[in-house]
């Protein structure tokens, strides 16, 4: 039986199975996952360039923004945590500059280049919250123009090959890629995680070559310590530990959903306002992209400056300010009615404290909302992709015969019944979580009233996503 | 593990630089079904450029395939003094439109659709006459 009850709940060690375990240590694991999405991305990038500037009738647009991120938001992350950054194609080619060597065992920075080179005020997820709102900000022209999809998306790899370069490892997955702080997030819900079998294995070994790397494999690329890691926010689940550790003590288990989510250790005030800015951006895309204000999306699409400017401040008051300042009047009442936790006072959380815990409570509802407002593009818009198999360009081809193939609605008027027990699942389980971090703070009743003005604020917030969807 | 690294390299090689010129080399090189006499249009309002090409040369009793897209919003298109009406052109999607001209002399094609605050000036040339290169 390989199933087994940690201190951390239930556990299924997949790398019992030798057959997975010989695929998850072998160095062309990841390559071939990164293989496929490289002449996908490439493919992106020419079409983008030099396709047809038609957004609907261009593989960049349809193929990033409604296929790949559908399948990112509501099936990668949810179920695989941060197997898209196992695959991602683009820090690989920085990757393989850098150690000049693709699939074999090449050279390798020394640790201290990232760990010490890296300004400290950076290493955090603070640029990954600047980098996702900047996007986010002109998603309007992005998510619409194949040109500045890929110019946003040679950016992207333009900059992941310089810090490559500079500071070896995946500086910019880890710190810089604003999909990887999302990513990062909302894996903590995913029911896979890579972890070490036992900690106390780590704390007598002493070569580390899961840091330092070995013969058989890179020390970790994202700057974790596999021993000290207790949750996915930042394991880039590439597997190198797994290849390098002499004691055979990393694995890659299935477990509960949201397992992380009650994780204390390792949260922050930039992971709480990642977890704001989901959130809000998920509500405003609603509002832009699905409501009936036609003037908001001129507004979004930079039909003047002024209107932009209104725009942006509206947006990112938004992500900013008004979210989070509603979540802390939310928590501010709750603390006042939860009142001082009984026992020790001294272990009183602050405000800001129980700002931040409560904050994660957001993932479940933000992740859902995603997932609602995603589906509504993917039924009503995934049509357009079939003839782009035909014809990636606009330039006319028909290699498959699907060129003629209409778009074609899937089932609209039967994707809001997807939609809302989707919502109200995510409210559900955003409330219980609310209540679960209160828990490690409060006794129950007072865990319970705290979470009352939390729980009317994720209502509302939900409701926000139905009237719009409904 | 040599032979794997160079297998490797050779996969990446392939996606970065020969499929790419591949995509090109069909679509400039050969392309499917085309002739001297295929001529590609497209059509644009006058604020995102206009029509591309905006002259067109073709040789009297010489059939002629105009293959027409719109990069931006729907368009018509029609060569009045040829009786050449080639519907509606949706943004992104190619529509063929074939005619055999049996005079020489200027003719204008037009759009035929309201396409925008410009849309009189969406309108180019049909050059019909003996010595032609496009």
């Amino acid at each position: 039986m390989s199933a087994k009850v940690t201190e951390q709940g239930w556990r299924l060690d997949l790398t019992r199975y030798p057959l997975v375990k010989r695929l998850l240590q072998h160095r062309a694991f990841q390559l071939l996952l990164i293989l496929p999405n490289l002449f996908f991305f490439v493919l992106v990038i020419l079409t983008g360039l030099i396709g047809t500037p038609v957004g609907n009738r261009n593989f960049s647009i349809i193929f990033v923004w409604i296929v790949w991120w559908a399948l990112l938001i509501a099936f990668m992350v949810p179920f695989g945590a941060r197997i898209w950054c196992t695959m991602c194609p683009i820090p690989a080619p920085g990757e393989w500059l850098d150690h000049l060597a693709i699939l074999r065992k090449g050279k390798e920075k020394k640790l201290a280049i990232a760990a010490q080179g890296w300004p400290k005020r950076f290493k955090n997820i603070w640029l990954q919250n600047a980098s996702f709102l900047s996007v986010a900000l002109f998603s309007a022209i992005i998510l619409t123009r194949p040109l500045a999809t890929s110019l946003v998306l040679l950016a992207f790899i333009g900059l992941a090959i310089a810090l490559s370069l500079k500071f070896g490892k995946r500086v910019f997955c880890r710190y810089v890629c604003p999909v990887g702080g999302f990513i990062g997030l909302y894996s903590m819900t995913a029911p896979l995680e890579l972890r070490v079998k036992d900690p106390s294995v780590c704390l007598k070994h002493t070569e580390k070559e899961c840091i330092q790397g070995s013969p058989n494999g890179y020390g970790c690329p994202w700057l974790e310590y596999p021993g000290n890691m207790v949750r996915n926010t930042y394991c880039g689940m590439c597997t190198e530990c797994l290849k390098t550790c002499p004691k055979d003590n990393v694995t890659v288990n299935l477990r509960l959903f949201g397992s992380d989510l009650f994780v204390a250790r390792g949260r922050g005030l930039d992971e709480a306002y990642k977890a704001f800015i989901m959130t809000t951006c998920a509500v405003v895309y609603s509002v832009v992209m699905l409501g009936p204000w036609s003037w908001l999306k001129d507004w979004a699409n930079i039909h003047s400056i002024p209107e932009f400017g209104a725009y942006a401040a509206l947006f990112l008051g938004s992500n900013l300010l008004i979210v989070p300042g509603l979540w802390l009047l939310a928590v501010w009442i709750g603390q006042r009615l939860a009142g001082k936790p009984s026992g020790n006072t001294t272990n009183a959380p602050t405000l800001k404290k129980l700002w931040i815990d409560e904050a994660y409570a957001l993932v479940p509802m933000g992740l859902i909302g995603w997932i609602a407002f995603s589906l509504s593009f993917l039924f009503v818009n995934g049509s357009y992709a079939i003839p782009l198999l035909s014809d990636p360009f606009g330039w006319g081809w028909n290699l498959i015969g699907t060129v003629d193939f209409h778009w074609t609605p899937f089932v609209p008027d039967l994707v809001k019944y997807i939609q809302v027990p989707l919502l109200l699942g995510g409210l559900s389980l955003s409330i219980l979580t609310a209540y679960r971090i209160a828990r490690q703070h409060f006794a129950q009743s007072q865990a319970f009233r705290l979470t009352i003005p939390v729980a009317a604020l994720l209502t509302i917030i939900t409701s926000l996503f139905m009237f719009l969807y409904l | 593990m040599k032979k794997f690294e160079i297998a490797a390299i050779l996969a990446v090689v392939g996606i970065l630089i020969v499929a790419p010129a591949a995509i090109l080399a069909y679509q400039y090189g050969y392309v499917p079904n085309q002739s001297a006499n295929d001529i590609s249009l497209i059509m644009r309002t006058p604020e995102n450029g206009g029509p591309s090409p905006t002259t067109i040369h073709v040789k009297v009793g010489q059939r002629v395939r105009l293959h027409i897209t719109s990069h931006d919003v729907a368009h018509g298109f029609l060569i009045g003094e040829l009786g050449v009406d080639g519907g509606v052109i949706e943004p992104g999607k190619w529509t063929i439109v074939e005619f055999t001209p049996d005079e020489a002399g200027e003719f204008s094609f037009t759009c035929n659709i309201r396409c925008s605050a410009r849309h009189p000036e969406v309108r180019g040339k049909i050059i019909v006459d003996d010595n032609v290169t496009n």
